[in-house]
């Protein structure tokens, strides 16, 4: 073996903390360990948010089949791409986006999906945690705080503070959510699920109308699948950097079945059940009713705890590709500041609780908007034009030597198939109404805008390179 | 990138290279593995759409 082989790492650097790619012997995770972290992320309480928004559509049956199908599909090919590029290669999630997007291209996507997304869900979970915060209280304290209250805006803001303090700590986070909360979710959705079945029989609920339906039933059960779609590939901005610490490509893709597939449908699947039974959407009104005042009140405050964990479990996988990703300038910021930097805009957002906590399922589709295309350019980029190999010096080059250079670090190609994916989207979902065109009803919104951007991708890259051929390093 | 950290990417990207070592990429998740998750999809969708419609 030669000298280059002995230290894994730089000493005293974490390189799972880098935009290094990982070598094998440091990959950490085999098939049980990546499903249990995966299992960890699924059963969040997100899961019972979205079980509540499909509610609003469909009811049980409906609701069972659109989960498994929305996420069967969504996390089949969330799987392929990000996880099977960076775990066969071991490189950072958005350092492999370079061989789609350009080195610019990458690290804006890179800095618009942290920001962006870290801030809208950890406004929704702090608002959450608000309302489960301000239920405690009025039923320990016999107080009327209504869920557009102030003071559940402060107390989500509280939620924010004390998320910054953990993530201003330290990488601790995500262990803490597996060892602790995460099973500690599992007892509760369990519990909750026999609860459920205290108060109702499955013929009854089977009987039980959706929430608030369109009235038109084929067109609810195409919201709902499509919400559902939508849903699983909300885990797309995540996953890639899991999968980068597998040790073989199996366990970077089939631990998704496992975890973001059938824990979260099963989690989303008892949202349904709690939602329909009690007739309401927001899971933090569940507790009670279906527990009793004690059990609740115990639910409550443990499921507004798990909030926090979930805000700073996606805090931190924002600040890692930032800090990793962002260059030089960015590494220089403290870490503290730069975690007070992610979570600013939530902080915003969490006075305004009515309008971002009732919009959960459009707030939904907006990721699908810009995640189904995108993960479409991905896979066809990946499997079909590059067939799985990857130059990962490359991929670390500087976009003027890069054979992924493109056109000054960015692909046009790809930007345009990501926008035509995207206009595909809003043209058959109005992301802002969320009212559905009519083919909307046959085709789904996610599916096409994933079908129009890969074909886009494909057609227009085979075109460039017939006049081009050193494009993009495709040959 | 430092000259510490590009020497330390210079030293990965060589063991990574050498297709035949111990550090190479990971070999691509089977064919058979894919059409596996697939075709299970297809079967319980179509399963469920007959359960619900």
């Amino acid at each position: 073996m030669s000298a280059a082989a002995e230290p894994a790492v730089l000493a005293g650097e974490d390189a799972t903390l880098s935009e290094l790619p990982l070598l094998r012997r440091e990959r950490i995770w085999g098939f049980w360990d990546y499903s249990s972290v995966n299992i960890g992320l699924a059963i969040a309480t997100w899961a019972f948010l979205q079980g509540g928004a499909v509610a609003y559509y469909v009811g049980a049956k409906q609701a069972i089949a659109s989960i498994v199908i929305g996420y069967g599909i969504s996390v089949l090919l969330v799987s392929l791409a990000p996880c099977l590029p960076c775990g066969r290669y071991g490189v950072e999630q958005f350092v492999s986006m370079r061989s789609v997007l350009g080195e610019r291209g990458a690290r804006v996507l890179m800095v618009v999906m942290s920001a962006v997304l870290a801030a809208a869900w950890s406004a929704v979970l702090a608002i959450m945690c608000g309302h489960a915060l301000a239920n405690v209280t009025n039923q320990l304290l016999d107080t009327r705080i209504s869920a557009g209250a102030g003071v559940v805006s402060v107390l989500a803001l509280l939620a924010l503070c004390s998320s910054w303090v953990i993530v201003a700590r330290g990488p601790r986070s995500i262990e803490l959510v597996n060892r602790f909360v995460a099973p500690g979710l599992v007892v509760v959705t369990l519990v909750m699920l026999a609860l459920v079945f205290t108060k109702t029989s499955w013929s009854e609920l089977v009987a039980t109308p959706a929430l608030s339906p369109w009235g038109d039933g084929h067109l609810d059960f195409m919201l709902a699948i499509e919400l559902n779609i939508a849903g699983g590939f909300a885990w797309w901005p995540n996953v890639g950097n899991l999968a980068r610490l597998t040790r073989t490509t199996r366990s970077a893709f089939w631990p998704n079945a496992i975890g973001l597939f059938l824990a979260s449908v099963v989690a989303a699947i008892v949202g349904v059940f709690a939602a329909l039974a009690l007739g309401s959407e927001d899971p933090t009104l569940w507790m009670v009713p279906l527990g009793g005042v004690l059990l609740g009140v115990l639910a409550l405050a443990f499921v507004g705890m798990a909030n926090i964990t979930s805000v700073v479990a996606q805090s931190y996988a924002a600040l890692v590709a930032i800090k990793g990703g962002g260059g030089a300038s960015v590494r220089r910021v403290p870490w503290g500041l730069l975690a007070a930097l992610i979570l600013a805009p939530a902080a915003v957002l969490v006075f305004f609780p009515t309008a971002v906590y009732d919009n959960y399922a459009r707030f939904v589709s907006w990721g699908a908007i810009a995640v189904a295309p995108l993960c479409a350019v991905q896979i066809v980029d990946f499997f079909v034009l590059r067939r799985q190999v990857l130059d990962v010096r490359a991929l670390h080059t500087p976009y003027a030597d890069s054979r992924y250079g493109f056109l000054r670090g960015w692909n046009p190609i790809a930007v345009v198939a990501i926008a035509l994916g995207a206009l595909t989207y809003a043209l058959l979902l109005n992301p802002v109404t969320y009212e559905p065109s009519g083919w909307f009803r046959y085709l789904t919104a996610s599916l096409p805008a994933f079908a129009v951007a890969g074909l886009v991708h494909y057609a227009l890259t085979r075109l460039v390179l017939a006049w081009r051929t050193d494009w993009g390093g495709y040959r | 990138m430092d000259d510490e950290m590009r020497a330390e990417l210079e030293r990965r990207l060589v063991l990574i290279e050498d297709a035949g070592g111990a550090e190479a990429a990971l070999p691509p998740l089977p064919l058979t593995d894919l059409a596996a998750a697939v075709t299970a999809l297809a079967v319980l969708t179509i399963a469920l759409l007959w359960w619900v419609l």
